[in-house]
């Protein structure tokens, strides 16, 4: 009787799996930036658009409303939203088996409400969601939340291009920049959007220069699509990939997004990113480093320890281009400014910053290393890197550090896409990061100093810094570059506000901060675009984000 | 607040066997392995219990009526079956004083968790062979984690995303370095004890160390002992008893709460006991509704609220998990179940699911903990507990025998990895690499690497009754 009961329970629970809606876990998410629940920004706020990702939610081809007055029924999809015995319908803008776009009333409970979804008279699961009053979120052409931003060039009321690589912003030129989250209205939702500024304070930076605003709410096109008009600072940086990103009631920063500028408009440019060029217009880039990665880990653990790694990394990549190309860590933001990725996963673990427009390329597995210490041969594996040696100043393990200051010859011995490389590389003493021990707690309403000594104007410094909340599996990091020849660097707390703050309990969340020089030189080899040889030294220490 | 290098140790308890079982001792020679309460009935206030117990080499069948309050069971009947059995002689040792092994990694603040998942049940038609039991075999575990035979536990790690300055491609790609106990009786480690920003890269064989348990940090952990009314502080260093403290009759589970404070044990006699862990003394009593029987019990992770199951069958009045408000010590709501007896219930980490195991009616229920509404019911073979790792994307469900890994995004079961029998507790170590298991009936450990979802089972002398994590040095 029990096995029967087991089949039955079995087939039932099949039969649900096609015929219900599924809910995935933590993916309901603002339509704009997908930004996790556990992020400064994961909330949904009222009047915004949002998005559910999930199985079965609706119909297949998808369809999507394209007329006033939007229905809360569409497609056989409808979606509520209770918080106790209160209840209202989100409407539902475009719905598909995978994913529902929809807006969030402006009249949605605030705090946690559980969202369902039912399609063809089948009910979801409930999904948990936080409601807030405001939560922007920036449109990207990449459709990851982050890179070039959904912004247009205000040359005349006319004459409005999408701003691109190909048509950078003019220092001083209006510009309007699509996001939704700015707020609730006070009419219904259903109607054609009413236009006029929302009460909800607005702060827009570009490049870290704070940026004038002249309007914000919504678009007149569409319901829950908002947009500020605002200035490029005359102050502000130039490049390709200038960050762009939005604060709303002085506390809630939005994903972070980029806009070209340059000081004639059109193509873009940014000397100090060699890679720029070849993001943008598409070509082979190759990436072969010596590391030496040091950390001092000094919370949550019973005593301070720094645990300090060697290791080779070669990475070739081919990169497709086009006027809103973007690759992380590749698209740099200009020196003296700091861009955030943030993210689901542990980036510290298997997270990933979300990428498109790029391939791998099969630039060989097998790298020799000569130096000072002697010849070694390593394969490359995951991370496409692979150890050298190390040290752990602990139960009497061995020092095994191969990099120390000297010239090094590494070569690769090419694959498929990327033919061998033999390379010269020098690694300089390294830097010292000389607060390091007093950057324990970082407060992130106040801006983080960093001091070092020890670096050339030759190198290029970076400052990094992450945290991972792993209850909620999302990420963000800080990616700042200083101006070379600096000895410090001050992480605005514009930027410091869009990371998660770190748990009280020490497992419960991965943070930390990295301060990184590489001193690069050119590389050919058949098949790269670009290619260039480093040697990179990171010191980096366990923070906590309050 | 200072911090400490903590090390998740699986003790593997040799304690009483009956310490949590629900009746007295009619067999001085510790010849008995089984408490079932499958067949238990409720007629007014008193149950009746049908009880298969190992005595003498046969299978007995007991039945007894025990009642509320701490009067213990009134035996029945006692119907020798005549099939054979046979159990471990040494279940009625005392606690092992040292840790057997440990799978590296770094702990919270949260010590001395021992929480007691099911009675214990031994049920097997399979006769328990004593032949290896009376010592553990510890080159076989040392072994696995040195990485010297069979396949490398720690190959295999997911590679770290590319962090890079000038857009070169960091990923540190790193492989936790391994360490080995010298000789026999120490302790094994892996390191680091978390995903931290670096992992040491140690190329070659590892030295052996000998780490510690760090006494400094003054590990303990909780057990309840059902018959004896008390719970028990041991530490988790030594495995010595620190108090004992006496509770309601018939307390099952024990958890301590994020900050430490507090530990809260669950009743069979309707009621919930807070303990202060600083004095060592029960702070106050939840008594619960006659229709209420506490049974499992988890605990927020911000520490605010706890989820008691009421382990009777379903309908009014029945089978549900209470909300207690630890701060009020008050029951504040109840979320009614549709199964009969639910367990044991775990949160996930994000604390917006609580997993209900039903280890009698082979299901586990997915309660969404803003509406109570049951999100999906899965089915296994006689699951007893859940764990999740940090993130929450993985679940791991003892059942059976075996573990069950799920994607906790589809539910889908990525695969079944086989322990020893009646898997019971589980412990995902906190760098995430490993899931210790405690075979209830198996008399042996199952270590799981998360990563190749292999398990290495070891014998141990006596029935492993929990999981705790402590710190090394």
């Amino acid at each position: 009787m029990k096995s029967i009961f087991k089949i039955l329970l079995v087939v039932g629970f099949a039969c649900s799996l096609w015929a219900n809606p599924v809910i995935y876990p933590h993916s309901v998410v603002n339509a704009a930036s997908f930004q996790a629940p556990g992020l400064p920004s994961g909330s949904i706020a009222q009047g915004s658009v949002f998005t559910i990702f999930g199985a079965a939610l609706g119909p297949t081809p998808a369809a999507q409303q394209s007329s006033f007055p939007l229905q809360t029924t569409f497609s056989s999809v409808s979606i509520q939203v209770t918080q106790g015995t209160q209840s209202v319908s989100a409407i539902p803008l475009y719905v598909g088996a995978g994913q529902i776009n929809a807006l969030m009333p402006s009249n949605t409970p605030l705090g946690w409400v559980s969202v369902w979804v039912t399609f063809s008279n089948s009910k979801s699961n409930p999904s948990p969601v936080y409601i807030v009053h405001d939560s922007p979120g920036i449109f990207t052409f990449t459709g990851t939340g982050l890179g070039p931003a959904a912004v247009q060039n205000a040359v005349t009321a006319t004459n409005l291009p999408a701003n691109s690589n190909q048509a950078a912003a003019k220092p001083g030129q209006l510009e309007i920049l699509y996001l939704t989250g700015l707020g609730p209205i006070t009419g219904a939702d259903t109607g054609a959007p009413p236009v006029g500024n929302l009460p909800t304070p607005v702060e827009i930076w570009v490049g870290d220069v704070p940026a004038a605003v002249t309007y914000s709410g919504r678009s007149p096109c569409c319901s829950g699509l908002d947009q500020i008009n605002f200035t490029v600072p005359t102050n502000a940086p130039q490049g390709c990939w200038v960050p762009v990103w939005v604060r709303t009631s002085h506390a809630t920063i939005s994903n972070f997004s980029s806009m070209a500028i340059g000081a004639n408009g059109g193509p873009c440019s940014d000397a100090t990113n060699p890679y720029g060029a070849t993001v943008a217009n598409g070509g082979a880039i190759g990436l072969l480093a010596l590391t030496r990665l040091t950390v001092h880990e000094d919370l949550g653990v019973n005593a301070p320890l720094d645990v300090t790694n060697d290791f080779v990394n070669y990475t070739a990549t081919k990169q497709l281009g086009g006027p809103f190309a973007f690759a992380p860590w590749l698209s740099t933001p200009p020196r003296g400014t700091c861009t955030v990725y943030q993210g689901t996963g542990d980036y510290l673990s298997s997270g990933q910053v979300p990428s498109a427009g790029q391939a791998m390329l099969d630039g060989g597995s097998a790298v020799t290393v000569a130096g000072p210490t002697g010849q070694q041969s390593a394969t490359l594996g995951a991370g496409n890197s692979a150890a050298l040696g190390s040290y752990l100043p602990l139960y009497g393990f061995p020092n095994q550090l191969v990099l120390a200051p000297g010239t090094y010859k590494v070569t690769t011995n090419g694959g498929d896409d990327v033919g061998a490389i033999n390379a010269s590389i020098t690694v300089p003493a390294p830097f010292t990061w000389t607060n390091r021990d007093q950057t324990i707690m970082v407060d992130r309403t106040q801006p983080l100093v960093l001091n070092w000594t020890g670096t050339t104007a030759s190198q290029t410094v970076a400052i990094l810094g992450i945290d991972s909340d792993l209850p909620t599996n999302s990420s963000a990091l800080f990616l700042c570059y200083a101006a070379a020849g600096a000895g410090t660097f001050t992480v605005p707390p514009e930027i410091l506000g869009a990371i998660p703050a770190s748990r009280a309990h020490a497992l419960w969340s991965n943070s930390a901060i990295y301060l990184m020089t590489s001193t690069p030189s050119s590389v050919s080899a058949h098949g790269l675009t670009n290619g260039e040889a480093a040697a990179v030294y990171i010191g980096g220490k366990t923070v906590a984000f309050r | 607040m200072k911090k400490t290098i903590k090390i998740a140790i699986t003790f593997l308890m040799a304690a009483n066997a009956f310490g949590q079982g629900g009746y007295t001792d009619p067999d001085p020679l510790h010849l008995k392995c089984m408490i079932d309460w499958i067949n238990q009935t409720r007629d007014g206030i008193y149950h009746v219990g049908m009880e298969k117990q190992c005595i003498g080499g046969t299978w007995h069948q007991l039945t007894y009526i025990y009642t509320f309050g701490n009067r213990g069971q009134i035996p029945l009947m006692d119907v020798d079956t005549g099939m054979m059995c046979s159990c471990p002689a040494s279940q009625s040792a005392a606690p092992l004083a040292a840790p057997l092994f440990a799978a590296a990694t770094l702990s919270g603040d949260s010590l001395g968790l021992k929480p007691r998942q099911q009675e214990d049940n031994c049920d097997s038609p399979i006769p328990y062979d004593n032949s290896a039991s009376d010592a553990v075999d510890f080159e076989e575990l040392l072994n696995l984690l040195a990485g010297s035979t069979g396949p490398d536990p720690l190959l295999g790690e997911s590679a770290r995303p590319s962090i890079a300055p000038m857009g070169a491609h960091l990923g540190t790609a790193a492989k936790r370095p391994k360490a080995a106990a010298s000789g026999s009786g120490g302790f094994s480690l892996t390191l680091p004890y978390r995903v931290l920003p670096a992992a040491p890269l140690l190329l070659g064989s590892p030295p052996a160390v000998q780490a510690q348990c760090l006494a400094s940090a003054n590990p303990t952990y909780y057990e309840t002992a059902h018959i004896d009314a008390v719970v028990r502080k041991f530490n988790a260093c030594t495995g010595a008893v620190i108090a004992t403290v006496n509770v309601n009759s018939l307390p099952l589970q024990v958890r301590v709460t994020p900050d430490g404070s507090q530990a809260i044990v669950t009743h069979f006699s309707s009621s919930i006991s807070f303990i202060d862990t600083a004095g060592n003394t029960v702070s106050g009593v939840l008594q619960t509704p006659l229709t209420f029987t506490p049974s499992g019990l988890a605990i927020s992770p911000d520490g605010s609220y706890a989820l008691v199951t009421n382990l009777e069958p379903a309908g009014a009045g029945g089978a549900a998990i209470g909300v207690v408000d630890i701060a009020s010590r008050t029951l504040t709501s109840m979320i009614p179940l549709d199964i009969d007896y639910p367990q044991s219930v775990f949160i996930n980490p994000d604390a917006t699911l609580a997993w209900v195991v039903y280890p009698f009616n082979g299901a586990v229920q997915v309660i969404d903990l803003l509406t109570g509404v049951v999100s999906r019911q899965l089915d296994f073979d006689e699951p007893i507990s859940v764990a999740f790792n940090a993130t929450g994307t993985v679940a791991y469900v003892a059942e059976g025998a075996g573990v069950d890994v799920i994607d906790t995004s589809t539910y889908a079961i990525a695969t079944k990895v086989e322990t020893g029998s009646v898997p019971a507790d589980l412990v995902v170590t906190p760098d995430g690499g490993y899931v210790v298991v405690n075979n209830s009936a198996g008399m042996s450990v199952s270590l799981i690497d998360t990563q190749t979802l292999v398990a290495t089972t070891l014998g141990v002398s006596g029935i492993p009754r929990g999981n705790v994590v402590v710190p090394v040095q």
